[in-house]
């Protein structure tokens, strides 16, 4: 605009990311956001993603755009069970049948239904912009998984509230491990699986040394919400807050896409090139092992209990349950 | 005042606070707060304040720095280096600058159980000096060369310096310490190779042994140099055999060293247990100081839009590669004079790291040429770390001035090295490569 | 009262020793905790519960809690090829100065860093490790304990330049000898 010299003040968006630019379907679709909203606002909105945790680390994005250091960011929830209760429901269900599509739809539709999810972020000034929903999970091992007996005693790293409840219902042994040392950990036998989705085992090169992708359905995982500072949101103008409103659906569109295209792309390749074997186990036996658990049971109960003392109606609170499950 | 004004101002100001005796890590806390009111408000800069610490802090991965610290410390107390030394004498001391060309071997070798430059050439003056003067070497020469063959220790692995330049510029530090490992090797062979030339030229420099040691006692003298390649086999042992996975590697690392010291000293009392972990925390929160407050100078340099700045014109300016290269490598020189290494990594990083990255060169390759570079400046006037525990270790038996004085043809090898790392960057990059 | 100011100092000295002692067995700690989670997950299939977690939390009080101590023995590294070449007087105007704003900078971090930590508590926040749950908020807390420590020690020096014209004078002659890695 200061070319044609009519100086129109365009507005800048700080968006901290703490991914690395390169290679992710994620920041891939947070540059298509970028390039849409310069165009839709018609140059009147720019976003500046500054990647790899250099404005702030995963722990430190809620707090930065709460406190106005970066306008928005990507908030992992899973990271923060503990501050974002309510919006942290899907990594306490485990196994579940939803698709990554599926769960994208869901979370911004209780968004959009269930006033208690946007309060929970407002209490920190966070406005929910986009969401970022994980592909379906399985595990890579080292070794094959035949049959589900297979899985007594062998080392799988998990993370979160739910995943090493599951895990040891299938009489596998839990390990918490960073995911950079996933790779070192399979290749040397100190973990026989990680659990992981088909992206996640390409972008660490898990394939490399471990051969096995099983199969089962535990369901697509959550990952991360975009947000931005209230404030700032509310500081736009009209038709800027329209540009904003518009790309949460369109985001998850272009996002799923992409991760189509990438999932497809590494199972030819995977088929193919014979790198990895994909071994489907059957899917109600394995339901029934890992629900028939008393401890997958009481991971499930327990979020409820916590939504409601997170100022949830119970009525609220068993619906997300059942949109979850059912 | 515009935000890349600010950004500008923050530089100097930084530059200036370290110039008039401020802690480094104050100066760059104190300069990425100030300016983080500045660009945004105080509330928002307290709050990055408040979270920072923390996020770091408590990183896993970040464990092998107090790790490889203390296991270098009991590495010392084992008596590693000074078994080596011994070989090392009996080996080569014949051969013209042959105690220096024995320290030289011992210390990269020692290099294998210890992370620390300055340690390594604490230890090895204290070993090898007394000697080598005795036998009439040159004092300026003798000190010189074992302050150089201390930078061989961060060189190959452990070394907290790369675990400092992963951290920084959030690089893979498993494939960080591989990546140094064949430099290492060269490195010591270069510096080898110029005290051999050295004291040919001059043997007055640094005259050869005129003991003799029989083939038995040679033969003999190996058996102690077993310490060290029993903590390597034990270390690669771990990792290969599925008990370590590299994070759990300076754990694994420490605790065979502290056995060794254990036995070697016949107990506790021998090894100073208090006083090992007091040094090692001391080391430990000096680092994470600079590595915080180099974070918090980062994240002012990102927001003021300056590494955005000199990105741009260094990357898109037309400049050929090798004259950024070497801007690059004359910053560093020139800085390098001024401060020890991590404060050096902490300052220049946010900038030279997505410059180099930019213009395409590997995060890996980079990580062990600037960890190169910083062990230049780690033996350059007027403040060279490890010329200053040269001295210091050797209490009178040599001055400052004779140590500066005889780094010549070391500054000229470490020359030698930088130009082999850009003509084969392979040496860097392909061992981690293979991972 | 320059006496009695000496024997605060000194006996202020002999605390900030006592926490960087126990960040000391803090970092023996972790090494053992290191070395038996890799053994009890290779030798029989049990990964200490919680190893990650536990060698985080010590981590936080291993590194924290000898920032004052690590000052106090000037071992923050600080260039002075320049301030060496300047008068006695002037050395010790910038050492209050930089005493000042280490002050200030650190009491802001303390502030900034309990805020946290109080956040955490009063929301309870926990360590999900795989097998047990704790608080988050003692490491959280022990962030801000270590930057007091220094704080107070900055204040103190402060204290100490201002008050006594040789004060701790002879640090200046071997401050070449800092740094160490
Ligand atoms: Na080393
Ligand atoms: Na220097």
């Amino acid at each position: 605009s200061s070319m044609t010299g009519v100086a129109a003040a365009e507005t800048i968006l700080k968006w901290g990311e703490h991914l690395p630019q390169c290679c992710s379907m994620y920041t891939a679709a947070a540059d298509w956001a970028v390039k849409e909203t310069a165009k839709r606002s018609k140059g009147d909105l720019k976003i500046n993603i500054t990647y790899g945790g250099v404005l702030a680390t995963v722990g430190e994005i809620p707090s930065a755009i709460e406190n106005g250091v970066i306008d928005m960011g990507n908030l992992v929830t899973p990271y923060f069970p503990d501050q974002f209760v309510i919006n942290n429901a899907i990594p306490f269900f485990w196994p579940q049948p939803k698709s990554q599509q599926q769960l994208g739809e869901l979370m911004l539709k209780w968004h959009k239904e269930i006033p208690a999810f946007g309060n929970e972020l407002a209490k920190y000034k966070l406005r929910l912009i986009a969401v970022r929903p994980l592909p379906p999970y399985g595990l890579i091992c080292n070794k094959p998984i035949r049959t589900l007996a297979d899985f007594k005693g062998k080392r799988i790293r998990t993370f979160g509230p739910a995943l090493p409840a599951m895990i040891e219902a299938l009489g596998a042994v839990s390990v918490g491990m960073p995911d950079v040392e996933a790779y070192e950990a399979l290749s040397n036998n100190i973990l026989d699986c990680s659990t992981a989705d088909i992206a996640l085992v390409d972008a660490f090169k898990l394939q490399e040394v471990a051969k096995y992708f099983i199969d089962v359905p535990m369901g697509a995982s959550w990952g991360h919400i975009i947000v931005m500072n209230t404030n700032k949101y509310a500081s736009l103008s009209a038709d800027q807050k329209k540009v904003i409103d518009s790309l949460k659906g369109d985001h998850l569109t272009e996002l799923l896409r992409l991760f189509r295209a990438k999932e497809a792309e590494l199972k030819a390749k995977w088929a193919s090139t014979g790198s990895v074997e994909v071994i489907k186990l059957p899917a109600d036996e394995f339901l029934k092992v890992t629900l028939g658990s008393p401890k997958v049971q009481a991971v499930r109960a327990s979020w409820k209990t916590r939504a409601i003392a997170a100022g949830m109606s119970a009525a609220e609170a068993e619906r997300v349950v059942n949109d979850i499950n059912n | 005042m515009s935000d890349l004004t600010i950004g500008f101002l923050g530089v100097f100001a930084l530059l200036g606070s370290i110039l008039l005796g401020a802690p480094i890590m104050v100066a760059l806390t104190a300069v990425g707060f100030a300016g983080l009111i500045l660009l945004s408000n105080f509330t928002a800069a307290l709050s990055i304040l408040g979270t920072l610490y923390y996020s770091i802090v408590s990183g896993f991965h970040f464990s092998v720095i107090p790790m490889f610290l203390l296991m270098g410390f009991f590495a010392m107390r084992a008596g590693i280096g000074a078994d080596l030394f011994d070989a090392c004498t009996k080996w080569l001391g014949r051969l013209p600058g042959g105690l220096a060309l024995a320290s030289t071997g011992a210390a990269a070798a020692f290099g294998a159980a210890s992370g620390s430059s300055v340690g390594t050439a604490t230890l090895f003056t204290k070993l090898a000096l007394p000697e080598m003067i005795n036998r009439g070497y040159d004092r300026g020469f003798a000190a010189a060369s074992i302050a150089i063959a201390g930078t061989l220790a961060v060189l190959i692995p452990p070394s907290a310096l790369m675990v400092v330049y992963g951290i920084l510029t959030n690089s893979s530090i498993g494939k960080l310490l591989i990546a140094g490992i064949l430099p290492g090797i060269v490195f010591s062979l270069i510096i080898i190779a110029t005290i051999f030339i050295v004291s040919i030229i001059n043997p007055k420099k640094a005259p050869a042994d005129d003991r003799i040691y029989t083939w038995n006692e040679r033969l003999w003298s190996l058996r102690m140099v077993g310490p060290l390649f029993l903590v390597i086999a034990i270390m690669l042992g771990g990792l290969y055999g599925g008990v370590f996975t590299p994070t759990e590697a300076g754990g694994l690392g420490a605790l065979v060293t502290f056995f060794m010291a254990t036995v070697r000293q016949r107990g506790f009392r021998g090894i100073e247990f208090g006083k090992t972990l007091l040094d090692t925390v001391v080391l430990t929160a000096m680092i994470f100081a600079i590595i915080i407050g180099g974070l918090l100078f980062a994240r002012f340099l990102a927001l003021s839009g300056v590494s955005g700045a000199i990105q741009a014109v260094l990357v898109d300016g037309g400049f050929s590669v090798w004259t950024v290269v070497a801007m690059v490598t004359v910053i560093y020189l020139i800085l390098g004079m001024l401060m020890d290494a991590p404060s050096l990594l902490a300052i220049s990083l946010p900038i030279t790291h997505p410059v180099m990255i930019g213009l395409g060169f590997d995060p890996l390759w980079f990580g062990v040429y600037v960890i190169v570079l910083a062990e230049i400046g780690a033996i350059t006037p007027p403040v060279g770390i490890n010329c200053f525990v040269v001295k210091g270790a050797a209490g009178d038996l040599v001055t400052l001035e004779e140590i500066f004085g005889a780094l010549t043809p070391f500054i000229i090898a470490s020359f030698f090295m930088l130009a082999i790392m850009l003509l084969f960057p392979q040496i860097a990059l392909w061992l981690p490569g293979l991972m | 009262m320059r006496q009695l100011f000496l024997k605060i100092y000194d006996c202020y000295g002999k605390s900030l020793w006592a926490f960087a002692m126990v960040a000391g067995a803090f970092t023996f700690a972790i090494m053992c905790v290191i070395d038996a989670n890799a053994l009890t997950r290779k030798l029989f299939n049990w990964p200490l519960p919680a190893a990650l977690e536990i060698t985080q939390a010590l981590l936080v009080g291993a590194i924290m809690l000898p920032f004052a101590f690590t000052q106090l023995k000037r071992q923050h590294v600080s260039t002075v090829f320049l301030t060496s070449n300047l008068s006695p007087t002037t050395r010790r105007w910038l050492h209050l100065l930089w005493s000042i704003v280490g002050f200030l900078l650190f009491a802001a971090v303390t502030y900034g860093t309990y805020q946290y930590a109080l956040r955490s508590y009063r929301m309870n926040e926990q360590i999900w490790g795989a097998a047990i749950q704790f608080a988050i908020w003692p490491a959280k807390m022990a962030v801000s304990l270590g930057t007091l420590l220094i704080t107070v020690q900055f204040l103190l020096d402060a204290i100490g330049f201002a008050l006594i014209a040789d004060f701790r004078a002879k640090d200046d002659e071997n401050a070449e000898l800092q740094g160490n890695v």
